[in-house]
Order: structure tokens, then C-alpha cells, then sequence
């Protein structure tokens, strides 16, 4: 099964985190906060008002925009 | 301005992620004292306090709340540069301060301090909520495998307190550094280690340290002190970011695992539910927009008392000594120029007080991070950040607090983008001017019942419209830059610990007095001067009674000083916007502060009391003529004021906290500069559009 942005994925899957691409300071912020490929992840949220989407992970919880969503790929577990 | 050299003794810095109670950790440990400055040319706050330790008196610095010390942002370049003594003395110590409930992310920043080879303790704090959780951490294993001492506190309820001061006075003392092997071993550094500054220290531990920072942060950074081999040296090796962060939370895992303090979900069943209705798509936003009225009102209407009364007091204490000493030069300076001056500083308190209060309850409770991703879309949109919301709904009573609260910005970009729009937004001060103005020209009976209240709205919507377009432009041009793509953490809601919130804004307010302070008590003495001199001997009066040839005297007395003068000289250049000399001393003298501009106009026409009784002014106003018979004030002159009003930065406070905040004054010179061009450009379209469509 191929990897799929994490935007397109639904609140209460569990998932797991495949890559993370995009610019390097936004990529390199994420990493430092956990978001590593192998790691699981849990959608909390996802807002398309407010172009949001709520993760956990390591118990964290984070907003990112949908946009940067986009570029952090997952599968299911 | 650093206040370190008063308070003697080792420095210990104390960092951690941000929501980790690191504040609250900080007045516990300080007992509350603490001076704020800024760090060396950087527009980060610096908390200092005391530290007792028992035998030694230490020092306690606040570093930024960061997730990691390598990055491109301001808040993480002053923590690394203190941590390894880059700008200044190392530090005898470190106090990281982690979240138990989050151990695991929390304990890379701790990981980045260790390698430095400083002494350092770590602070497990909410020991409390791990308890209730009914969850433990074997804090000695914890410190066995960082090799540095581990304590378990509650900042909040202060627990373990006096153990951690034990154990930071032991490990400064013994100056005991970690031994543990490095979690990133990684031979390509080596070639970066080699070409860092020698005034850098490079040695031992810190070598490695160092050149990991050095990889993982230079590249896509704006730091100016960076050497241009150092930088080469980074290209060269080309270290993946991963290479560097994979291994860290490979030993963190590896850890927790062992210590079983790695749980696959969080705790927060309460937290949840409190979300499940403040992020309601509906319900969620009804409160949103309910909170930030209770907060406008508060700042527009609640402030108004204490006002009145820090107006009073100011203006009893100028009636004293005004009375108390002899006619001359010495009173009036004290009494127009310093105790005024006083006046026009005290007197932005309340506001200041209330906003700086609600801020740190929305910080400390959670949901300002909750209101940071409501808004995100709709400020992105203009080209800021989330966090630009509150300022620029702030900056809707008043420019000053609202561009003091741009400090919760992450990046120095999006402050300065913030600080420069801000002004734009109608703040209180306008309220009276535009009030005048319209009383004046707009009577009821000639342009309809709602022609005087939709153009007061439509004044307000006009500010907001250009703060946005304002934004927007120079978004893209003098601060160009793309809004930050912020990861927004949603910290577990808390209730607030109202100690800490109520420190932090009194030492926002000593801030403020103490830097914006003393710079608007000298404006307002050189406005005063520029008002009252050179002096006009008003013995040739013909008035009837005494307090009228008061009253005239003062009249003669402004048109002839300084300002008056350069409001005659300034006729050339604001006639085009349909404006004569006397609204020139007007504007001249709402530079002290926008509403200053119904007084002026006051003493100009010769109408005693003019801003608590504006009848008289406004029918003289409307009796103003042009040599040429022409009236002064016509609706379009009004309009074309109130736009005036509305863009130019007539406000020198406003300067005097963007100097503060920005540490220069070349940012207040180029607010200063683009508004009163815009306003300047605006009325002329105005004045001479609406005369070329025939309007008066």
C-alpha cells in the first residue's frame, strides 16, 4: 500500500507516519517535534473551515494547516 | 538594557519546551523578583531573577519557551547563545524544565542541552497530574541514563521546590557534567567541528555539540554573525536533517521503553471534552467570537474608569504644585511639561494591565493556541500569522498594549509586520476627533438621522480595510516573507496559575514605563515646549472680563509659538487637503496624542474647556472662514481630516513602544514615514476627487 497525504486521511484511523517532505524549515521543525517517518500517529481533528487538521503523537497533540498536511505522508496501521 | 550587574553571583539559566510551567517554575524559584531586558539586539524579552541556593546567591535566567535550540528563529538563536556562552559568560548551570506527560518530546531539548556539557538538572514537573493520572516515572533511572540528576516538582502547587534548589546548588557547585555517550554519532561533523570560530570555544564536549547545531540550523537562517567557512563547511558535509534528529528520539525511545514511561495516548479525557465544544464547527465559534467582545469591551469600556482616575490624580498633583509654587518658567515646566508628561505615560496602565491579563489567562489556560488555529486561514490570507489576531483586535482600543502583545509572535518578521498595521486600526483615541469633526459639518437635519453614526462605522470599517490592504503590501514588499507555516502545539486546557499571569504583566508594565516611558515624557516636554514658547506678552487685550482675556491669551499664545508657527509655515503643504494653518497646529498637537487634537483646537479658536463641552467649538468650526470667505470645515474638508486621521501616524507613544520593541529607530521612522504619506495621499484624493465631483 503506497503512502497517502495525510489531508486526505480521516479523524480516529490509526496511522503512521511514512515521510515528510516540503521546505526544510517546516520539515525540520516537524522532525524536531517527533514527527519522524515510523512513527504512529492519530488524527484528532480536521477542520476544513478553518484549513486545519489536530494530530497526536508521542502524546503531543499539534495543529498544522491543511497545506502542511499535504506534505506528511502516512499509512494505515 | 540588562540589569545583571546588580545581582551578583552565577548565572543559571533555566529552559524548556513552552507549556511547561516553566514560568510559573521561574517565580517559585525566584520568589517573584525578576527584572525584564532585552537580549543584546534582539527583540526577546529577558527575565532575570534571584536565585537563594542556600550557601550562594545565583542568578535565574528565563531563556524563550523552544522545542529545540537549532533553527532559524530569534527565541532559539538567544538560547543557544547563552547556553554556550556565545554573547557573554557561560552559564554555571541549566534547569530544563519538562513536561512528565510528555516526557518524550520534551526530553529532546533536554538531550541538546546536555551534549553541551554544561551542569544541568532536569525539573519533571506536573508531578501532580502524573499522579492523578496514576502514572509513575523512575526518575533516578531517568537521571542514570541522562547521567544528570532528575527532580519531580509541581510549579503550580510547589512542590519540591527546596529538593531542586538543593540539587542545582550541589550540581553548580561540583560543576558535575554529564558523561553520557553522545546519541548522535556522526562522522561527517567532524569537518564541520573544525572551521567553528575559535571565540566559540570549540573544545571538549561542546565541540560536537556545536557542529551539530551548526548543521542543523545554518542554511536557510538570516544570522549575520555566522563565518562564510563555517557555512561552506555545512554545505559541504550536507547532513539530512533526519541523520541528526533520528538518532536522539532513537535513544529517547529507547529509554522511556526501558523505564516503561512511554504511553501510546495521552491522558486527556477532560481536556477533550472541553475541546469537543470551544472547536465546536458552530457552538465553538459563537464563544470565540463572545470571548474576544469580553475582551474588546474590556479593553474599550472597562479601562475607561481607571483612566479617569489616573486623569484626575495626574491633574490634582499639577493643580498642587501649580499652586504651590510661583508663576514662571520652573512651574509650567513642571506642570504642563513633566507631571503632563507623567500623565500622558500612566495613563496607557489600565489597558496595558487588562490585555496583558487576558493574554496570559488565554495563554496559560490553552486556548490562545485554540484561537491561534481558529484564525490561521483568515490571517494567512493577508499574509500573517494566527497570533497577529489579538494584537490587531487589541489595536481597536488602543495602538500601545496591542503592539506591546506582538511579542507572543514567534518570528521577528510577522512582529514587524504586525507593529507596523497596527496603528492603522481605529483606536479610541480617533473616537473624539471624528466625533468633533462630524458634529461639526454633518448636522442631522441637512444629510439625514444616520448619516453621522454610518459615517463613524464606515470610518472604523475604512481603518480596518487599510490595515488588512496595509498588510498585505508590505507583506510583500519592505518585510517580505511568507506567513509562517506554524505547527501549533494544543497543550491539555489548565486553569491558569494567577500569581504568574499577574507578575508577568506587572513586569510587562515596568517595562514599559521604564523604556516606552521615559521616551514619551520627553516627547510630551518638547511638545509642550514647541506649544508654549517663545513666549507672547498678552498685555495689549481688549477682552471684557478676565477669563476672557485668559482665554484669549492663550489663543495668542499658541498661534504664536513654535508649533504655531509651523502649522503657518505647514499651510502650503495641507491646503491641497483642503486644511488651513490652524488645523495645522491642530495636527501638530495631536502628535502628543490623537485626542489632544479637540483641545488644541480649543486654545486655537479661544474656547475654554473645548473637550468637555465641544458645542461652542464645533459652532466656531462651523463659523470658520477662509480669507476668502470660503467656510473651513465643509463636509469634504471633514472627511478628508477624518481620512487624514485615520492613516497618519499622529500618535508619538505609538513611536516610542515600536522603538521599545524593536530596539531601533529606524522601524518607528518608517511607520512614521509610509503612514503619514499614505494619510498625506489619501486626503489630497479625497479633497481634490470630491471637489472635482462638485462637492463643497
Amino acid at each position: 500500500m503506497s503512502p497517502k497525504p495525510l489531508d486526505d486521511q480521516f479523524p480516529g484511523r490509526p496511522l503512521r507516519i511514512a515521510a515528510v517532505e516540503g521546505q526544510r524549515a517546516v520539515r525540520r521543525r516537524l522532525l524536531e517535534l517527533g514527527l519522524l517517518p515510523g512513527t504512529d500517529l492519530q488524527l484528532i481533528r480536521k477542520s476544513k473551515l478553518a484549513g486545519t487538521i489536530e494530530l497526536e503523537i508521542r502524546c503531543c497533540r499539534f495543529t498544522l494547516s491543511l497545506e502542511q498536511a499535504h506534505r506528511v505522508l502516512v499509512h494505515a496501521r | 538594557m540588562i540589569e545583571t550587574e546588580v545581582m551578583a553571583g552565577a548565572e543559571v539559566l533555566l529552559l524548556g519546551n513552552p507549556n511547561t510551567g516553566k514560568t510559573t517554575l521561574f517565580n517559585r524559584l525566584t520568589g517573584g523578583n525578576e527584572k525584564v531586558g532585552n537580549y543584546p539586539g534582539v527583540t526577546v524579552d529577558r527575565h532575570v531573577g534571584r536565585l537563594a541556593l542556600g550557601s550562594v546567591q545565583a542568578t535565574l535566567v528565563d531563556l524563550p519557551g523552544t522545542y529545540s535550540l537549532s533553527g532559524e528563529s530569534l527565541d532559539e538563536r538567544v538560547s543557544l547563545d547563552a547556553l554556550a556562552g556565545i554573547s557573554g559568560a557561560s552559564p554555571a548551570g541549566v534547569v530544563v524544565v519538562v513536561d512528565a506527560n510528555q516526557l518524550e518530546r520534551n526530553l529532546y531539548l533536554a538531550l541538546q542541552v546536555v551534549d553541551l556539557g554544561l551542569p544541568t538538572v532536569i525539573a519533571l514537573n506536573f508531578a501532580d497530574e502524573l499522579r492523578a493520572a496514576a502514572r509513575e516515572i523512575d526518575t533516578d533511572a531517568l537521571a542514570r541514563a541522562l547521567d544528570a540528576p532528575v527532580v519531580s516538582v509541581s510549579a503550580r502547587h510547589a512542590e519540591g521546590i527546596d529538593r531542586l534548589r538543593a540539587v542545582i546548588e550541589e550540581t553548580i557547585a561540583n560543576g558535575r557534567v554529564s558523561t553520557r555517550p553522545w546519541t548522535v554519532d556522526e562522522p561527517r561533523l567532524e569537518a564541520i567541528a573544525d572551521h567553528l570560530p575559535a571565540a566559540w570555544a570549540p573544545t571538549g564536549a561542546r565541540r560536537l555539540a556545536l557542529a551539530r547545531w551548526a548543521a542543523l540550523s545554518l542554511g536557510d537562517d538570516a544570522f549575520g554573525d555566522i563565518s562564510a567557512e563555517l557555512r561552506a563547511a555545512v554545505r559541504t558535509a550536507a547532513i539530512p536533517d533526519e541523520d541528526l534528529i533520528v538518532p536522539r528520539y532513537a535513544w529517547i525511545e529507547r529509554t522511556l521503553d526501558t523505564l516503561r514511561a512511554r504511553p501510546s495516548r495521552s491522558e486527556r479525557r477532560r481536556s477533550d471534552r472541553v475541546d469537543r465544544l470551544l472547536l465546536h464547527p458552530v457552538l465553538g465559534l459563537v464563544i470565540f467570537l463572545g470571548l474576544m467582545t469580553v475582551l474588546f469591551q474590556a479593553l474599550f469600556t472597562w479601562a475607561d474608569p481607571m483612566i479617569g482616575v489616573i486623569e484626575t490624580a495626574i491633574a490634582a498633583v499639577g493643580e498642587f504644585v501649580a499652586r504651590s509654587l510661583p508663576v514662571g518658567v520652573v512651574r509650567d515646566f513642571l506642570v504642563e511639561g513633566v507631571i503632563a508628561g507623567v500623565g500622558a505615560v500612566v495613563v496607557f496602565l489600565p489597558q496595558i494591565v487588562l490585555l496583558f491579563l487576558a493574554l496570559g489567562l488565554l495563554e496559560d489556560s490553552g486556548y490562545m493556541s485554540r484561537i491561534v488555529a481558529l484564525m490561521d486561514r483568515a490571517m494567512k490570507s493577508v499574509g500573517l500569522e494566527g497570533r497577529a489576531f489579538v494584537p490587531m483586535l487589541s489595536g481597536l482600543a488602543c495602538a500601545i498594549p496591542a503592539i506591546m502583545a506582538t511579542r507572543t509572535m514567534e518570528r521577528h518578521r510577522d512582529r514587524l509586520l504586525t507593529m507596523m498595521v497596527v496603528p492603522l486600526m481605529t483606536c479610541a483615541a480617533r473616537l473624539p476627533v471624528y466625533g468633533l469633526l462630524i458634529a461639526a459639518t454633518i448636522p442631522p437635519e441637512r444629510f439625514g438621522g444616520f448619516a453621522q453614526g454610518g459615517l463613524l462605522v464606515a470610518m472604523y470599517l475604512f481603518g480596518i480595510v487599510v490595515a488588512f490592504a496595509a498588510t498585505f503590501v508590505l507583506g510583500k514588499t519592505v518585510l517580505k516573507g511568507e506567513a509562517s507555516k506554524l505547527v501549533i502545539e494544543m497543550p491539555p486546557y489548565r486553569i491558569p496559575h494567577l500569581a504568574t499571569v499577574v507578575r508577568r504583566t506587572w513586569s510587562k508594565c515596568a517595562a514599559f514605563l521604564k523604556d516606552a516611558g521615559t521616551v514619551i515624557l520627553v516627547c510630551t516636554i518638547a511638545m509642550w515646549v514647541l506649544l508654549s514658547y517663545p513666549k507672547v506678552d498678552p498685555a495689549n487685550s481688549a477682552a471684557a472680563t478676565q477669563a476672557d482675556a485668559e482665554v484669549q491669551a492663550a489663543s495668542l499664545q499658541i498661534t504664536n509659538s513654535f508649533a504655531g508657527r509651523l502649522g503657518h509655515g505647514m499651510e502650503p503643504v495641507i491646503e491641497p487637503l483642503g486644511f488651513d494653518w490652524r488645523v495645522g497646529i491642530g495636527l501638530l498637537g495631536a502628535f502628543a496624542a490623537r485626542e489632544v487634537f479637540v483641545s488644541t483646537m480649543g486654545v486655537v479658536y479661544g474656547i475654554e474647556g473645548a473637550d468637555e463641552e465641544p458645542e461652542p467649538l464645533r459652532q466656531s468650526l462651523a463659523r470658520a472662514r477662509w480669507p476668502d470667505g470660503r467656510p473651513v470645515y465643509t463636509p469634504l474638508v471633514c472627511l478628508s481630516l477624518m481620512v487624514f486621521f485615520a492613516l497618519a501616524c499622529q500618535c508619538m507613544s505609538t513611536l516610542a513602544v515600536v522603538k521599545r520593541e524593536t530596539g531601533t529607530w529606524r522601524w518607528p521612522a518608517f511607520l512614521f514615514t509610509y503612514m503619514t504619506v499614505l494619510a498625506w495621499v489619501m486626503s489630497f484624493l479625497v479633497y481634490q476627487g470630491g471637489r472635482l465631483l462638485g462637492l463643497a
